[in-house]
């Protein structure tokens, strides 16, 4: 793994001046990564994937501010240079980060050149919106869900540094749909998401691979009775590259949160994830569970896979799964002995390992599982 | 927790540590500190050629430029290497044989339950079974002060010694072997042992030779300041057997006392090794003050085809334990095992796992881990199993549950499983919990009351481990638990 050369990081981004939304407070941002939150050598959590490509300061698009477009979509959806979200951007942006633990997260924010609002008031129960590419480079998505309204969001993201903020207040309901077509370049994406008493967040990621592409989600259980479920499906051929990095933080006692990742890796295709379940003193009747399970059909095809428990509360029921396998060979068999050749019994059952976690038709064509 | 108290609950975790006391005897114990005349005086004084006195310089002088790793679970204050004395032991010249040894030793060993005669029946077991006799390896401080069974051994081909005897009396084989497995730069803590190990046992089977009894290494640390550094390396030859097992206390002080080991097993075609270990240093004081630092290297390799390891551990004791024991998978259809139990209580903390890396064809792995926690200790999994390109249809199956007892206690798991074969199978499964009511609700339902149903239940979540440890060790094993445990489960 390549070193990241903090030194000129941080020189590049104290030259760096703002353009897009100057009036945002960018000290603390900086001065945070200067106290050493970029990765250091042999950083656990850039294990598997070189960091370096990712914080290469060499291509600055700040220019870009002005051919900011927000896409068409009924009301809700706003841009963050609006008078009228100003108050909202500067009560919520990074309220849901952890910039330390996050820090392309934090360089993104120094550098931020589009940025949108939905914002759900109370009560609303919006049907769906949808957000496609936005256009800029390091991109701010601020979800704020009021109490007990509902929304459904899907999502559409490749190659970008994209920061999704999402805020479910007491009682609210998100659904969040995210599809990742395959990218060529090298695509760095943070979803950090607080769930209020009684919120509930789930997630359905449909991802294929980019060059370089890293998905971290963070995921706080802020309340009694907040529930997450998360679920994500992968399809990786050629030399994609995807890293998942997942934190669930039981913050708070009696919040549920389950997770089940399945990926299908095949070529020289690298797949890593990382999912850590963290349950924090006094976060008593805790119940969470993740299951990550990859196939691997190639001889060439790489995957690292670790799910971590860290617990400080005793009455907890906490659980993980994680398996590295191939197709059976009795059910290849079974589907030979009826006629069914080789290469189409392969297709069937790789198509019914993912659809366990998948249930949208947009994610099944993603990940060309289509029945 | 449905009808206990939290006041029954701290009780139970609350045992005695029995092997506390301190033996009051003279010993020759270098001053403290580290440099390469300790180096030099720890070799000299054991009269070792001139290419081990290099090889421990060359050791020396890599762990110069290496860094404490810090990236366990665990805190400890920053260790002052130049505080600790490298070498104790008991004063005057090295006994020849056990009736030679100074009877307040041997009475330390009786009191701990270690027999040193050949005749004498083993400890935890009735009096009136008769057990088949283990052959024991004592160590004292730095040195080893005697082995039993010798005569039989060797009889049977088997070499059992203190590593300095074989150094002198074997050292083709140990030259050959040493550092094979842990080389001496492989990590910080390897590197200090490698520099300043006093002593440990040697262990050779030769060809075709199951070992006619079980072999055991008692280790006891007496001295006041100084750490324990000892170096065992077994081998097993082609189709050899050889069941190992390893037991550790230390008396009861208010300083933490270093502790760092090196373990190294090779296994040939065929062969097999069984190692099994009850740790039982100090852990500390209800409050943490105290206890040993157990920072340990030990690893296997199975260098022959079908050959076998298996690693049994019941970790109840140390402040502080950082050990992985792992095997290296080499041989074709080699088999590796780790089985574990670790139990951590009032301030005690404990990083342990295991480490598997599958090289060779149809290689398999099993690994079960238990980890209970009680009071505000903190013990967690770290594990790594690997399939390297060439570990064509390897397989591993994986276990690491933890149940948690009161509060303030803490269980963490972090499982690294890294593939790169098509064909392999990794299977992990955690869970973590705490005594369940309904369980502890049967027991009582008939009578049986909560600390007795507690302690049946924590049984009953080892099983799987304690049934891999050889029948003397198992007894041992679960009367240390019951005692761990004392008054911390309701």
């Amino acid at each position: 793994m390549g070193l990241v050369d903090a030194a000129s990081v941080i020189e590049s981004l104290e030259a760096f001046e703002p353009r897009y939304l100057p009036w945002l407070d960018r000290r603390d941002t900086l001065a945070l990564l200067k106290d050493g939150a970029l990765p250091r050598p042999n950083s656990e959590a850039w294990k598997y994937t070189d960091p370096v490509p990712f914080f290469d300061p060499q291509d600055d698009v700040s220019d870009r501010r002005d051919t900011t477009t927000i896409p068409a979509t009924p009301s809700h959806t706003v841009g963050f240079e609006s008078d009228t979200v100003r108050e909202l951007v500067t009560t919520y942006i990074n309220q849901a980060v952890d910039q330390r633990r996050y820090p392309l997260a934090a360089i993104s924010y120094l550098k931020i050149d589009c940025g949108v609002v939905i914002h759900v008031k109370p009560g609303d129960k919006t049907e769906s919106i949808e957000l496609g590419e936005l256009d800029g480079q390091f991109q701010r998505v601020l979800v704020i869900v009021e109490a007990e309204a509902r929304l459904e969001l899907i999502e559409t993201t490749t190659g970008s540094n994209r920061i999704v903020e999402c805020f479910v207040a007491p009682g609210a309901k998100l659904r969040h749909r995210r599809l990742q077509p395959p990218g060529t370049g090298v695509d760095y994406n943070l979803v950090a998401i607080n769930i209020a008493e009684n919120g509930s967040y789930s997630l359905s990621q449909y991802s294929t691979g980019a060059r370089l592409r890293r998905n971290d989600i963070s995921v706080n259980i802020l309340g009694t009775g907040a529930e997450a479920e998360l679920t994500g499906a992968w399809q990786l051929n050629e030399a994609l590259h995807l890293d998942n990095q997942i934190s669930v933080n039981h913050m708070f006692a009696g919040g549920t949160s389950r997770q089940h990742f399945r990926g299908n890796v095949n070529d020289r295709a690298k797949s890593i994830f990382n999912g850590r379940i963290y349950i924090a003193p006094n976060a008593q009747q805790t119940n969470a569970t993740l299951t990550n399970r990859n196939l691997v059909v190639s001889s060439e095809a790489e995957v690292y896979t670790k799910p971590e428990l860290e617990i400080y509360a005793n009455d907890v029921v906490c659980s993980h799964g994680a398996t590295i396998g191939q197709l059976d060979t009795d059910a290849l068999f079974y589907f030979q002995s009826r006629g069914i050749g080789e290469a189409d019994a392969r297709a069937i059952l790789i198509k019914g390992f993912l659809n366990e976690v998948v249930s949208h038709a947009d994610g099944r064509t993603l990940l060309g599982i289509e029945t | 927790m449905a009808g206990t108290d939290n006041n029954s609950l701290d009780g139970l975790v609350g045992g005695d540590y029995a092997a506390g006391f301190v033996t009051d005897i003279e010993a020759d114990t270098l001053p403290p500190g580290l440099d390469e005349d300790v180096v030099r005086f720890i070799s000299a004084r054991k009269d070792e050629p001139e290419w081990l006195t290099q090889w421990r310089l060359d050791a020396y002088h890599g762990w110069l430029d290496m860094v404490e790793p810090r990236w366990g679970q665990v805190q400890f204050p920053a260790i002052d290497y130049q505080s600790i004395s490298y070498y104790s032991a008991p004063s005057g010249d090295q006994p020849k044989t056990l009736d030679e040894v100074d009877p307040e030793i041997l009475a330390t060993y009786e009191k701990l339950g270690i027999p040193l005669h050949e005749q004498a029946a083993l400890a935890g077991v009735a009096e009136t079974q008769q057990r088949p006799p283990v052959a024991v390896d004592a160590v004292f401080d730095s040195v080893s002060i005697g082995t039993t069974f010798k005569e039989t051994l060797r009889e049977a081909g088997v070499i059992f010694c203190s590593f300095a005897e074989a150094v002198h009396d074997h050292p083709d084989l140990v030259r050959k072997y040493l550092g094979s497995v842990v080389p001496r730069g492989d990590n910080f803590f390897a590197a200090l042992n490698s520099a300043v190990f006093s002593d440990g046992s040697f262990v050779y089977v030769p060809e075709n030779t199951r070992c006619p009894m079980e072999l055991s290494t008692y280790f006891r640390i007496n001295e006041r300041n100084t750490g324990q550094f000892e170096r065992t390396l077994i081998i097993a030859e082609r189709g050899a057997y050889v069941s190992y097992l390893e037991g550790c206390t230390a008396p009861m002080r208010d300083e933490n006392q270093l502790h760092a080991a090196v373990v190294e097993l090779i296994a040939l075609d065929d062969a097999e090794i069984k190692y099994s270990t009850v740790q039982n240093w100090y852990p500390g004081d209800e409050d943490g003050r105290g206890g040993i630092y157990n920072f340990v290297t030990k690893r296997g390799v199975c260098r022959g085809d079908r050959s076998k390891i298996s690693w049994t551990q019941v970790e109840t004791g140390s402040a502080i334990t950082w050990k992985y024991p792992s095997v290296v998978l080499r041989g074709d259809d080699s088999v590796g095992q780790f089985y574990s139990v670790a139990l951590t209580n009032n301030h005690q903390q404990a990083d342990t796992g295991t480490k598997m890396v599958h090289l060779g064809k149809n290689t398999r792995s099993t690994i079960i881990s238990k980890g209970i926690s009680a009071g505000q200790s903190s013990n967690a999994y770290r594990g790594l199993v690997r399939m390297n390109p060439g570990a064509e249809k390897a397989r591993n199956y994986t276990q690491c549950d933890s149940l948690l007892i009161g509060e303030k206690c803490a269980a963490h798991t972090f499982p690294y499983i890294e593939s790169r074969r098509p064909d392999g199978i990794v299977e992990h499964e955690a869970t973590t919990s705490r005594v369940s009511d309904d369980q502890l609700f049967l027991c009582r339902q008939r009578g049986i009351d909560p600390e007795k149903a507690v302690s049946m239940i924590v049984n009953g979540f080892c099983k799987d481990v304690f049934r891999e440890l050889p029948m003397e060790f198992a007894v041992e094993a679960g009367k240390l638990l019951e005692v761990s445990l004392e008054g911390a489960v309701g």
